[in-house]
C-alpha cells in the first residue's frame, strides 16, 4: 500500500471495549475481591500497585469503567496533585499520584476505610498546632 | 560471545556446511554407483510407475503382517507426522527455513505445535522402549540406532523446555535447542537418519526391478 | 542545605510536606516493585539517612544515559531525587570547568572517602595505554581506578559502561571494555540499556539510599527487580505470539492490529529489561507498543547479534560460499567414491570373464 502523506498512515487505536475480557483486568478484579473480603471480615487493609499490571492499551479504561465512580473524591495538593476516588464498589479506592506537570508517577487501588494519604500525619498535626497558636497569638495582639 | 550467539552463528554455519557436504557426498556416491545391466527381456513396461507404487505401497503393512507390526508402525507414524508438523508448522522454524531457502508459508498456532511435540516425544519414547524390549529388534540395534534416536529426541525435548522456559534462562534453553538441532544436522548424512533421503531411492529401485519382471508387489 | 542534615530534615527545609514525602516514597516503592506497604519503611529509612555523595564519571558515551537520567520521573520528583543525593561531580551538569571541576572531584572524594557512590557511563578504552580518552591529561582507566578506590559501590549506567556497548562493538578500534573489567575489588551494579529506563537508574539509587545495600543482582550484575523478566514475558502482545499471530511487515494488517513483532526481528524473548512494565516517557509507551520490535539494547554485544530485523530463530552467520564449497566438496568426494567403486567392480567383472 502506497502512503504519501502522514494522514494516510493507517492507525488503529486500541479499543477499550475489546480488552473487556482481558486476563489482566479479571485478575486484578479477583484480587480486589479477596482484599475486600479480608477488609469486611478482619478490617485488614490492602493495596494493589497498578504500575506493572495495566500493561495493555485499554486495560486502565476497562478497569475504571467496571469499578466506576463512587460517592467520594478528594484532591491532595502536595508536589503535584494526588487524586483519590472511592469507586462505586465501596471500600475500594483509586489513588493516582501525579507530579506537578500532571504526569502520573504512581497509581494504586487501595482497599481500606480511608486512604492513608488523606489522613493528617502526626508531625503535621504538631505543625498545625504551632500555626494555630501563632495565628491566635497574632489576633490576641 | 555467549552460547546463543555461537549457536546462531558459527555453529549453525558449520553444521549446515557438514550437512550439505555429507548429503551430496552420499547421494552422488550412491546414485553414480555401477549398475549391472539387465539383459533379460522386460515382461512389462512402466518401471517408473512401479517405483512410485512401491514407495507408497510399502508405507502400509500387508495384511499378513499387520498384527505383528501395528504397534511399531503406529508409533513410527505418530512421531514422523508429529515431527513434520512441529518442524514445518512452527513459525520460528518456518522463519529459519525462509532465511535459508527463501521459501515460507503460514504457521500453526502454538497450542497445536505444543500438543504435537508432546505426542511426538511420547511416541519416540514408546519406540525406544520397543527397541530395547523387543528380542529381535534389540539384537539388530547398534550405536547408530540409539544415537540417531538421541539426536532426534533432543531437539524435541529442548524445544519443549524452551517454550516452557523450564530449567534455565530462555536464551540458554534456546541456544541448547538450536545446538541440539545442529548436532542432528551433522549426524544426519552419516547415520541411519539418512533414510529420510535414501528410503525413496531404495524402495524405488526395488519397485522398478519388480515392475520389469511384471510382479505387482 | 547542610550535608549533615538527614534527608527528611533537608526536604522539610525545602518546604516539602510530610504528605509530599510519603507520596515520593509511594512512587519509589512502586518503582522498586515493592509491596505498597513498604512505602512506610522507605519513608522511615530515608527520613533518618544522610544524603550520600555521588560522583558521576563519563567516558566513551553519547550522553544519552545522562539525558535519560535527567528525565526520570517528572521535574518535581526528579528534583527531589537529586536533592536526596549530593551530586558532587558530573561534567554534563556542573557549572565548574577545567581545574576547578577536577578540584571539586578531588575534594568530594577526599571528604567522602569510602562512602561515596561512583556512577559511570560510557565504556573505558584500554587500547594504546588508554590514550583514546583522557581528561586533564589523565586516562579514563587511571581516573576510574583512582575514583573507585574510595567508592562504597560502583554503578555502571548504560550498556557501554555495563557491557562495553557500541564502543566495544566489532571491530572495537579503541579496545573498549566495561567498568567491571577495570574494577574488580568493588561491587559493580550494571544498569544496562541504550539508554537505560530513567526510572530504573533512579530506582537503583533509591534502593541504595533506602536499604544502604546493593539490590540483588543477576549473573550479569543487573538488579533483578528491573532485569528479572524478559520483555517478551511481560509484553502485552505476548498472547498474539502464543496464538501464532504475527505482523509480517511494518504496514500490514497484523502490524495495524498490534500483533506480535517476532517475525520482524523483535529481540524481546532474550532481552531482560523493565521497558514493558515501567515503560518510557512517564509510562506512555515502549518500543513494541509503538510498533517496533525490541533491539535487545540491554544485553551484552547487542550491536553484533546480526540485523535488528532478523527473527531470533534464524542464523546470524554469513557464509554462502562455505555452503557452496561444501556442496562442491561433497559432490566431488561422492563422484570420486563412485569412480573408485566402478573401477573395482570392473576389475572384478574382468576377473570373472572366462
Amino acid at each position: 500500500m502506497a502512503v504519501s502523506t502522514a494522514g494516510e498512515i493507517p492507525v488503529r487505536v486500541a479499543d477499550a471495549e475489546q480488552s473487556c475480557g482481558s486476563g489482566r483486568v479479571l485478575a486484578i478484579l479477583s484480587e480486589v475481591e479477596s482484599m475486600l473480603t479480608r477488609l469486611a471480615d478482619s478490617g485488614t487493609c490492602g493495596s494493589i500497585d497498578l504500575r506493572n499490571l495495566l500493561a495493555g492499551p485499554g486495560d486502565r479504561e476497562t478497569l475504571r469503567r467496571i469499578l466506576a465512580e463512587g460517592e467520594v473524591s478528594a484532591v491532595v495538593r502536595a508536589l503535584g496533585e494526588t487524586q483519590v476516588h472511592e469507586t462505586a464498589v465501596r471500600g475500594v479506592w483509586w489513588v493516582t499520584h501525579c507530579a506537578e506537570d500532571g504526569k502520573t508517577v504512581a497509581e494504586f487501588i487501595e482497599v481500606t476505610h480511608v486512604p492513608e494519604i488523606l489522613k493528617t500525619p502526626p508531625d503535621d498535626i504538631a505543625d498545625g498546632l504551632e500555626v494555630l497558636f501563632a495565628k491566635r497569638h497574632a489576633l490576641d495582639g | 560471545m555467549n552460547l546463543l550467539d555461537f549457536a546462531r552463528g558459527a555453529a549453525m554455519k558449520w553444521s549446515l556446511a557438514v550437512f550439505v557436504f555429507g548429503i551430496f557426498w552420499r547421494l552422488t556416491g550412491i546414485l553414480l554407483l555401477h549398475r549391472t545391466h539387465d539383459y533379460s527381456v522386460p515382461r512389462a513396461h512402466g518401471a517408473l510407475l512401479g517405483a512410485l507404487r512401491t514407495i507408497i505401497a510399502r508405507s502400509w503393512p500387508r495384511r499378513e503382517f499387520r498384527a505383528r507390526t501395528a504397534y511399531g508402525l503406529a508409533v513410527s507414524y505418530a512421531f514422523h507426522i508429529g515431527l513434520a508438523i512441529v518442524v514445518f508448522g512452527f513459525v520460528p522454524h518456518i522463519l529459519l527455513i525462509r532465511s535459508l531457502t527463501g521459501l515460507g508459508w503460514n504457521g500453526l498456532p502454538d497450542g497445536v505445535i505444543y500438543f504435537c511435540a508432546v505426542v511426538t516425544l511420547i511416541a519416540l519414547i514408546m519406540a525406544l522402549i520397543r527397541r530395547v524390549t523387543h528380542p529381535v529388534l534389540k539384537l539388530l540395534s547398534n550405536f547408530d540406532d540409539y544415537f540417531s534416536w538421541v539426536v532426534t529426541a533432543a531437539p524435541v525435548v529442548t524445544g519443549l523446555l524452551t517454550v516452557a522456559h523450564y530449567g534455565a534462562r530462555y536464551e540458554t534453553l534456546l541456544a541448547l535447542h538450536i545446538l541440539s538441532f545442529e548436532v542432528l544436522l551433522v549426524w544426519f548424512p552419516f547415520g541411519k537418519l539418512m533414510h529420510g533421503l535414501l528410503l525413496p531411492v531404495a524402495r524405488g529401485q526395488t519397485g522398478a526391478f519388480y515392475a520389469r519382471r511384471g510382479v505387482n508387489p | 542545605m547542610s550535608k549533615d542534615d538527614s534527608i527528611e530534615v533537608s526536604l522539610r527545609k525545602q518546604g516539602i510536606s510530610r504528605r509530599a514525602f510519603m507520596k515520593f516514597c509511594a512512587a519509589t516503592a512502586s518503582l522498586l516493585a515493592l509491596p505498597p506497604a513498604m512505602a512506610a519503611v522507605i519513608a522511615e529509612t530515608l527520613g533518618r539517612a544522610r544524603r550520600p555523595s555521588v560522583i558521576y564519571l563519563s567516558y566513551q558515551e553519547c550522553t544519552g544515559c545522562g539525558e535519560s537520567l535527567t528525565r526520570s520521573f517528572s521535574p518535581t520528583l526528579e528534583n527531589l531525587m537529586f536533592n536526596v543525593m549530593s551530586l558532587d561531580y558530573y561534567e554534563t551538569l556542573q557549572a565548574a570547568a577545567g581545574t576547578a571541576a577536577e578540584a571539586a572531584r578531588h575534594t568530594a572524594m577526599k571528604e567522602n572517602w569510602g562512602k561515596y557512590l561512583l556512577v559511570v557511563d560510557g565504556a573505558i578504552p584500554r587500547g594504546h595505554d588508554g590514550a583514546y580518552c583522557t581528561i586533564a591529561g589523565e586516562s579514563a582507566v587511571d581516573i576510574l581506578t583512582g575514583a573507585a578506590k574510595g567508592a562504597a559501590a560502583v554503578i555502571s549506567v548504560g550498556t557501554c559502561a555495563a557491557f562495553g556497548g557500541i564502543p566495544h562493538a566489532s571491530p572495537d578500534p579503541t579496545g573498549a571494555v566495561p567498568v567491571s573489567q577495570v574494577i574488580k575489588d568493588k561491587p559493580v551494579i550494571n544498569i544496562s540499556g541504550c539508554p537505560p529506563v530513567p526510572e530504573v537508574i533512579t530506582g537503583v539509587l533509591a534502593h541504595y539510599l533506602t536499604f544502604g545495600s546493593i539490590p540483588e543482582l543477576d549473573h550479569l550484575g543487573r538488579p533483578k527487580v528491573f532485569y528479572g523478566d524478559t520483555i517478551h514475558d511481560r509484553c502485552y502482545r505476548r498472547p498474539y505470539y502464543d496464538a501464532g499471530k504475527f505482523a509480517k511487515t511494518f504496514d500490514d494488517e497484523g502490524a495495524r492490529n498490534g500483533w506480535c513483532l517476532f517475525e520482524l526481528g523483535c529481540k524481546g524473548p532474550i532481552t531482560y529489561n523493565a521497558c514493558a512494565t515501567v515503560k518510557w516517557n512517564q509510562g506512555t509507551s515502549y518500543p513494541i507498543q509503538s510498533g517496533h520490535g525490541c533491539l535487545g539494547c540491554s544485553e551484552p554485544d547487542f550491536w553484533d547479534k546480526g540485523s535488528f530485523y532478523q527473527a531470533l530463530s534464524t542464523g546470524t552467520w554469513s557464509g554462502g560460499t562455505v555452503l557452496g564449497a561444501a556442496v562442491v566438496a561433497g559432490a566431488a568426494i561422492g563422484v570420486g567414491a563412485a569412480v573408485v567403486s566402478r573401477r573395482r567392480q570392473a576389475r572384478a567383472d574382468r576377473k570373472k570373464q572366462p
